[in-house]
């Protein structure tokens, strides 16, 4: 026996691969809900955090709004032209709406999938080793935020919440390749009615997310909208997840997919939108 | 100030630093770090633990090691126990290499280069096991150890200097 291994060594080896492979288990097999020592520091190095991502999301803050100003005349043109249309869809929503809280009122509605409050957060931080998309938000349990959560961030939904703590909290992004957790139940609203599906993984080559398990008799189109269907029963319903980018028969031939272009950036995201779900979660 | 209480605040305070500006980067710049091609991440806390683990005793560096593995796994990762594990390794290999290695420029990128590797490996390992990542041995290899052995060489050329003096100052009698 060398003296690399003195008995010593060894056993202190020994019980610290034993305690990490325990600590690892552990926290894998864990629900979001965790120790109160972890919130704790968690919490304490998000406080210290913040003080380092203001000036930093101020100074990207500058340099964006003056791209934005040399687009300015561009943007312009291209907004009158949609200005158009716009009061008259404006119209025509008032009096949907005003048609539809009618019609709720009669059939004693009080909730419905489609109704949500939302909590707005800036992002202080991401796990920099890129294996599992999370990002730290300043957003906690305090300010009424939940484990399993949806997420928004621009125009698009971005993932769920993982993990709170009082004042921070973890999002995982809806591009990271996990197997269990992380699928979004989906809809398309087409013509003849509302197609489901599951986004249940990402391409990360070409910046798609995969919508599978849709019936192979649907008939969709490229460029329709995609949506949460909030029959998952952690999300509220129509929250925009991207537009069909490409639909063909998965490998056994029996369901299809469809390769969605997602609505929000899932790289460049510094401000989201947590999203609390207003009618139960049914658990 | 004493050599003992000196090591006690400059050190976590630095590390603590760079485990914050990882963060920040990869947050900031994500849209150039993490391209389709390739994933560059960001090791700052990396690049200084094996800078102070040339200067400082190996005791206090193994204890801050397992601290701060502890705080990223929980701050980042959301499971404990990957860094917690690998930021001692690397201190323990940094140790023994110190003996027979002058700390220059030159030793020190290839040192940085032989832990970061090791490190994104053994991570590789870890998520391949786990099922949280299903990219092959060579795409790891090409898109993501090149680049990020790349963009910390270059973090480590320019943090060098001040965290050697840093070093040296908080070492001396």
């Amino acid at each position: 026996m060398n003296q690399f291994f003195s008995n010593k060594k060894l056993i202190i080896l020994l019980v610290s691969v034993i305690v990490v492979l325990g600590l690892i288990a552990v926290s894998i097999t864990g629900s979001g809900n965790v120790p109160i020592v972890q919130r704790f520091t968690n919490d304490v190095t998000a406080l210290v955090s913040r003080v380092f991502s203001k000036p930093a999301n101020g100074v990207v803050n500058v340099i964006d709004s003056v791209e934005g100003l040399l687009d300015t005349y561009e943007e312009n043109k291209l907004l009158k032209s949609k200005m158009d249309g716009l009061y008259e869809t404006e119209a025509k929503i008032a009096a949907l709406q005003q048609d539809n809280d009618k019609m709720q009122e009669q059939l004693a509605l009080t909730e419905t999938l489609t109704d949500y409050n939302s909590i707005n957060g800036a992002v202080i931080g991401r796990n920099p080793d890129n294996w599992v998309d999370q990002l730290v938000i300043d957003r906690g349990s305090q300010h009424g935020v939940e484990v399993d959560m949806s997420v928004m961030g621009g125009n698009g939904y971005i993932g769920r919440i993982v993990e709170v703590s009082p004042t921070s909290s973890k999002v995982q992004l809806v591009t990271t390749s996990h197997q269990n957790t992380g699928r979004v139940s989906a809809q398309v609203v087409t013509d003849n009615g509302a197609v489901h599906g599951i986004i249940s993984g990402y391409e990360a080559e070409t910046n798609r997310l995969i919508l599978n398990q849709i019936i192979t008799d649907a008939t969709l189109n490229e460029g329709d909208q995609v949506m949460t269907s909030g029959l998952g029963g952690l999300s509220p319903s129509s929250l925009l997840i991207g537009t069909i980018d490409e639909i063909r028969l998965d490998s056994h031939g029996l369901a299809m997919e469809a390769y969605i272009t997602p609505a929000a950036d899932m790289n460049d995201i510094r401000f989201v939108t947590i999203i609390q779900r207003a009618s139960g979660s049914g658990e | 100030m004493t050599k003992k209480s000196r090591i006690h605040l400059f050190v976590p305070l630095t590390l603590l630093t760079a485990l914050l500006f990882d963060g920040i980067i990869a947050s900031v710049f994500s849209t150039q770090l993490y391209t389709a091609t390739s994933d560059m991440v960001s090791r700052l806390i990396i690049i200084c633990i094996v800078l102070f683990s040339f200067y400082v005793d190996r005791k206090y560096m193994i204890l801050f090691g397992i601290l701060f593995g502890l705080l990223y796994d929980s701050y980042y990762v959301g499971i404990l126990g990957l860094y917690t594990s690998l930021f001692p390794i690397i201190i323990y290999l940094s140790d023994k290499m110190r003996k027979i290695l002058n700390p220059n420029l030159l030793v020190i990128v290839m040192i940085l280069i032989i832990h970061i590797s090791l490190i994104e490996t053994l991570l590789y390992g870890f998520y391949s096991v786990i099922d949280l990542t299903a990219i092959d041995f060579s795409v790891f290899l090409a898109n993501r150890l090149g680049p990020t052995l790349l963009l910390n060489s270059i973090f480590l050329l320019v943090l060098y200097y001040p965290v050697k003096k840093l070093a040296i100052a908080i070492m001396q009698d």
